[in-house]
């Protein structure tokens, strides 16, 4: 039904136009993952969490006309097993950008991506992208009403939009959360700064910073701090086989966000990326011990006889760990890239400093033409014995894959 | 009496130097003239990739340039579209078209083969170097000034260009470009032909010191005259600006 009501909105902007281009995307992708059967988050097939194989396609389609913006994407995935199946479509976006004297205005959903950073990106608190995916899929917009001034070196803007779609995209917009952004250019550095409230109340506060020292070297830091955050805990108070999901968002107070990094390009292209970062949003390495050894013991249970498939449940509650990531607070990330004309070689490594936790990715981007690029990667999982790298449910993945552009 | 001859001698001198300074800066206007007509202005640019002879790729973008040392870069490939590269000064930043996030750049970015983001975004050299005139030579037989450009900026593309002009007419034939560390980068020239019915830099070839089998072309095919507000050069307005 959604479907039909985008399509029909994409129409209806489609007959209005005299004049259009029309932005269509393909991307067609194959991913093998090599199962760990020596993690502790290890799962027998029937119940796996993760797929060996996996065939993915999307179709999108993009249109700006006039300030309306129109960005929807259609994904079908198939697994090795038939519960891995995942069809979704989505409207990434559909706003019109508008001005009124000396203001400029958004409505609708629209991608507000913002800050400094690579691997990890404090200040971009409304997107809230995720980072260093094995695929980078279109970014999907917030719901939001948005209020800009430029000054000649500098912005301000207000945005307003619901703290609950971050979680759930289906809410309608009903904006609770209050965000006001201040951006300056001087003497060659870039200064971010914000603030957000939640209901009269401070949520959080950010100050970020990028400036370019030498022909080839620009360096950036930013730092948030948090009056309330969140994370998915399991209850102290939870048996160790309990009947319902032990799992729930626990509130904290006072939590920093830091980043530091730099970022050096050679003029035989080639760039260096390195940054250092602190989320208070990841887990501290004793949440990280705790849940390790929990999940320890439920292994150990099947050993005693307890019900396989109430163990299992356990586990799969217990991996959703891995859903944010990187997992734990500290982290550290190396990107080397050569980018030759049409081909793009990266290598990336990113270590978890509370665990030694390690994580390893090669890839090639090759643009046949215009309208065509290949891509590939490899992904390891390494480092020390009990590190959340080393105990991921992947031992490696394989992606390799294809996208389509074409303005018509 | 003699203090009196050496005080006039001086002044002389100092003329002498201060007109020849002066030569120096309007033989490099003469030159700019030549690359950009109108101050507020709309280029269409090619830049062409070959390798041992043979095109290999080519690519197209639309330049908005103002006076200070403004420039927007848009990019119109299609596997690069909706890219924009924005230079203020010695700023650049890039903004991509998926992330929808502007992030600064180094000068040292390369846009396509030998073509740094600044050979794209820089449309004029009197706002950016200071200008010797050094010698007058022959190039390609024709009579030519040897411009010294040395960058007013800490972070221009090039830190020194040595330019030779047209002793004639100042038309821009050939340039020497030189990073930070005294390296010979890469080598420019100048093609003239007729845009809107004046004598313009239609093109240029970049030949790289390293890899003598890559050429570089870039083809200015329109230059237009035209308004747009101030605020196409506010790096956060990349993400709103309309233009195509």
């Amino acid at each position: 039904m959604r479907t039909l009501y985008c399509l029909f909105l994409f129409s209806l902007h489609l007959v209005s136009l005299p004049v259009y281009a029309v932005e269509l995307f393909y991307a067609g992708f194959y991913q093998h993952n090599r199962i760990n059967t020596q993690s502790i988050f290890s799962l027998p097939e029937t119940n796996a969490i993760v797929a060996n194989d996996r065939l993915s396609q999307q179709l999108g389609v993009v249109n700006t006309w006039k300030g309306l913006t129109f960005n929807y994407s259609v994904f079908h995935s198939t697994g090795n097993q038939s519960k891995f199946n995942l069809s979704r479509d989505k409207l990434n976006e559909l706003y019109y950008d508008f001005g009124v004297a000396n203001f400029d205005f958004s409505i609708g959903k629209k991608v507000m991506a913002w800050g400094v950073g690579y691997g990890f990106r404090p200040l971009d608190v409304i997107q809230q992208e995720a980072r260093l995916q094995i695929r980078n899929s279109p970014l999907a917009g917030r719901k939001l009403i948005n209020m800009d001034y430029y000054f000649p070196q500098s912005s301000l803007s207000f945005i307003a939009f619901n703290k609950s779609e971050l979680k759930d995209s289906s809410q309608t917009l009903n904006p609770d959360l209050m965000h006001v952004r201040f951006f300056s250019t001087i003497l060659g550095s870039d200064f971010y700064s914000y603030i957000q409230s939640e209901q009269n109340q401070l949520d959080s506060l950010g100050f970020g910073l990028s400036s370019t020292v030498s022909h080839s070297l620009e360096v950036h830091f930013a730092a948030t701090h948090l009056f309330r955050y969140s994370k998915q805990l399991r209850k102290a108070s939870a048996e160790l086989l309990s009947a319902y999901d032990p799992f729930n968002e626990q509130f904290f107070s006072h939590g920093e966000q830091i980043l530091l990094g730099f970022n050096w390009t050679h003029q035989n292209n080639i760039g260096f990326i390195f940054e250092l970062w602190h989320n208070a949003q990841g887990y501290t390495k004793k949440e990280w011990h705790h849940l390790r050894q929990l999940t320890q013991q439920q292994q150990h249970l099947l050993e005693l006889g307890a019900p396989s498939d109430a163990v299992y449940g356990h586990i799969r509650w217990n991996s959703r760990f891995y859903q944010r990531f990187p997992m734990l607070q500290n982290n550290a990330m190396l990107r080397l890239s050569y980018e030759p004309e049409d081909w793009l070689f990266e290598f990336l490594i990113i270590r978890s400093l509370q665990d030694a936790g390690t994580l390893l990715q090669i890839s090639l981007n090759y643009q046949i033409n215009q309208y065509l690029k290949l891509y590939a990667m490899h992904r390891q999982w390494s480092g020390a014995n009990y590190s959340s790298f080393k105990q991921a449910p992947m031992r490696a993945s394989i992606l390799a894959g294809m996208e389509l552009t074409k303005v018509f | 009496m003699y203090k009196l001859i050496f005080l006039i001698f001086t002044l002389l001198l100092s003329h002498y130097n201060q007109s020849y300074a002066t030569s120096a800066k309007q033989w490099l206007q003469k030159a700019d003239a030549f690359r950009l007509s109108a101050d507020s202005s709309r280029v269409n640019v090619f830049v062409d990739l070959y390798k041992n002879g043979q095109l290999i790729r080519s690519r197209e973008y639309l330049v908005y340039s103002k006076p200070g040392r403004r420039s927007l870069v848009l990019f119109k490939s299609e596997d690069q579209l909706g890219q924009k590269v924005l230079m203020i000064k010695d700023d650049f930043h890039l903004f991509l078209a998926k992330s929808k996030r502007a992030i600064r750049i180094t000068p040292m970015q390369k846009l396509l083969g030998d073509a740094s983001t600044g050979d794209i975004a820089n449309m004029t050299w009197h706002e950016d170097y200071n200008a010797e005139l050094k010698e007058t030579s022959l190039f390609e037989n024709k009579p030519a000034h040897i411009l010294e450009l040395q960058a007013k900026h800490a972070f221009s593309t090039y830190t020194r260009i040595l330019l030779f002009v047209d002793k004639t007419t100042g038309q821009p034939l050939h340039a020497k470009l030189f990073l930070q560390s005294g390296k010979l980068a890469k080598e420019a020239y100048y093609h003239i032909g007729s845009i809107n019915q004046q004598p313009l830099v239609t093109g240029m070839t970049l030949l790289d010191s390293i890899n003598p089998t890559q050429v570089t072309r870039i083809r200015y095919t329109a230059i237009e005259q035209t308004q747009f507000p101030d605020k196409f050069f506010n790096v956060q307005y990349l993400l709103r600006n309309p233009v195509e």
